[in-house]
């Protein structure tokens, strides 16, 4: 796992989802809910943070696929999630 | 009394009795037309739902009391009479037969011995339909209105199985509705997917578990931050239902699971598992103040790992394992008491650590919603009877003290009707204010 920083400006930012098209069942999100958790900068901008999934090996998930029911998958070793 | 001869184009001549009385067709009868005779209120015995807690007073919610945000029950049939200081009012509903209840922040939800679902509350972003004051029928979703099985309400939704699918309402920010998106069902019942074979459903604050029938996995969805999904990572969502992590058992037979806002434990062929955000508090009583990533083996009792679990209770600093021969043991902090053997003595060596010789201990739990980020109170389910610990200041469950209760206490002399059906949850989520629902 490894942590970024990004810079946001209101505590609607901290709502923003993005996906890894290798991770289906996940999706990633800001650590910080309220904007309270962030860390405020001199110039009323905030740094909130978030988190990727690193794997040091690879990993088999099974997961439920909306439309094809059970589904599993293997993810190699790497990290995922890292913001667009 | 004004003559009134009719209401609302109603013909009063016409109306041949009120809450299932004759009017004026006998001695003791009641004319609301004159206002003569007697009117008795009928209230059934037995069955019906009890509630208290969160600071309830006799005669009204305290202005402190985030219950204002939460009707339950029917005001119109509410029988003070039957409990001398009224902090355990009987509530009348229309239906008496629920197998399985489940209060959340906004809304409650109860399943029939036919498989109805009934609902209550007040927002309808996480109701199906309007917002009341008394139970209400959930008709028009899923395959058969007879066919609900599970449900589970708690901080900002609601999760519920009908004939093997499942169904949300309510916020899904974290993904944890398991639709693989975070998009919300605010006002009506969505389904999840399309599979037809989901048995038992748990939602919790941001996070949500259940199985599958066809062989009892245990699966996971919702925030990842605290480990609570068991995944072994706090980066992000799982936003579809994920099998659990099974680095360390074999996740196939999960007969028991239970949760809190951060964690949870499992119990497979007697074996339990427990996997969460620690804080130092080694509520799983494995020497470590380390968070524990995914399921991981606990129950160890005078160094030997136990394998005749039957449930657990999670709570934010602590948990409870009860064995199949009724006996109850605790690991973690215990600085209100909540072992209910007159301490308040941690218990954070490495070991569950029986409390007391007793056979008779059932169910335990701290928050069956899943909502709180500490708790407050315990209830436990002893011969049919619960039992309460805690600081009773926080919900006056029991009294309108302040004080840390530290022995089990009786929160109702009667035994609950057959089924024991309760849920204890706390009003407000994080405000941690503990309320407790039972038929009686």
């Amino acid at each position: 796992m490894a942590t970024y920083t990004v810079v946001i400006s209101t505590e609607d930012d901290l709502l923003e989802n993005w996906s890894d098209a290798n991770t289906p069942n996940f999706s990633f999100s800001y650590n910080e809910v309220e904007l309270s958790e962030c860390t405020e900068n001199a110039d009323g901008t905030y740094t909130a943070t978030y988190d990727t999934l690193e794997l040091t090996s690879s990993r088999t998930y099974t997961y439920i696929h909306a439309a094809n029911g059970e589904t599993t998958y293997t993810l190699s070793a790497g990290e995922y999630g890292i913001k667009p | 009394m004004p003559d009134v001869s009719s209401y609302n184009g109603i013909d009063v001549g016409e109306i041949a009795s009120i809450n299932g009385q004759d009017i004026a067709s006998g001695e003791g009868a009641y004319n609301p037309v004159s206002d003569s005779g007697t009117y008795t209120e009928t209230v059934p015995s037995s069955g019906l739902i009890k509630y208290g807690g969160s600071k309830y007073s006799a005669t009204s919610y305290t202005s402190s009391d985030s219950t204002t945000r939460f009707n339950l029950g029917n005001d119109i049939v509410r029988n003070f009479s039957s409990d001398k200081d009224g902090r355990w009012p009987v509530v009348a509903e229309s239906k008496s037969d629920f197998t399985h209840i489940s209060y959340g922040r906004y809304s409650a939800m109860a399943i029939t011995a036919s498989g109805q679902l009934w609902e209550v509350g007040n927002q309808s972003s996480y109701l199906e339909g309007a917002t009341g004051t008394s139970f209400q029928q959930v008709t028009g979703v899923g395959d058969s209105d007879t066919g609900w099985t599970s449900v589970s309400s708690s901080y900002d939704g609601v999760l519920a199985i009908n004939s093997g699918k499942m169904y949300y309402v309510g916020a899904n920010s974290y993904g944890h509705a398991g639709t693989g998106n975070t998009t919300a069902s605010y006002g009506t019942f969505a389904q999840v997917g399309s599979a037809t074979d989901w048995q038992k459903v748990v939602r919790c604050r941001n996070w949500s578990m259940a199985t599958k029938t066809s062989s009892n996995v245990l699966y996971t969805c919702g925030r990842n931050y605290n480990y609570q999904t068991g995944q072994d990572t706090s980066s992000g969502n799982t936003t579809s239902w994920t099998a659990i992590n099974d680095d360390n058992f074999t996740n196939t037979s999960v007969t028991h699971f239970t949760s809190n806002y951060d964690g949870g434990i499992l119990i497979t062929n007697g074996e339990a598992y427990g996997w969460g955000d620690e804080d130092g508090n080694e509520r799983f009583g494995l020497n470590s103040s380390s968070n524990v990533q995914k399921p991981t083996a606990i129950g160890t009792v005078g160094g030997s790992l136990q394998t005749d679990w039957a449930s657990a209770a999670l709570g934010a600093q602590q948990s409870f394992l009860i064995n199949t021969s009724g006996e109850l043991f605790f690991a973690g902090e215990n600085g209100y008491g909540y072992t209910g053997d007159g301490t308040t003595t941690d218990h954070k060596a490495g070991n569950y650590v029986q409390v007391g010789s007793a056979t008779d201990y059932e169910r335990a739990s701290f928050d069956d919603a899943g909502q709180a980020t500490t708790n407050y109170s315990c209830i436990k389910q002893r011969g049919g009877k619960l039992y309460f610990t805690g600081i009773s200041y926080y919900g006056h469950i029991i009294d309108v003290s302040d004080s840390i209760v530290t022995t089990d206490t009786l929160v109702n002399s009667s035994s609950l009707a057959a089924g024991n059906v309760w849920a204890t949850t706390t009003q407000g989520g994080g405000t941690a204010n503990p309320f407790l629902a039972a038929i009686y």
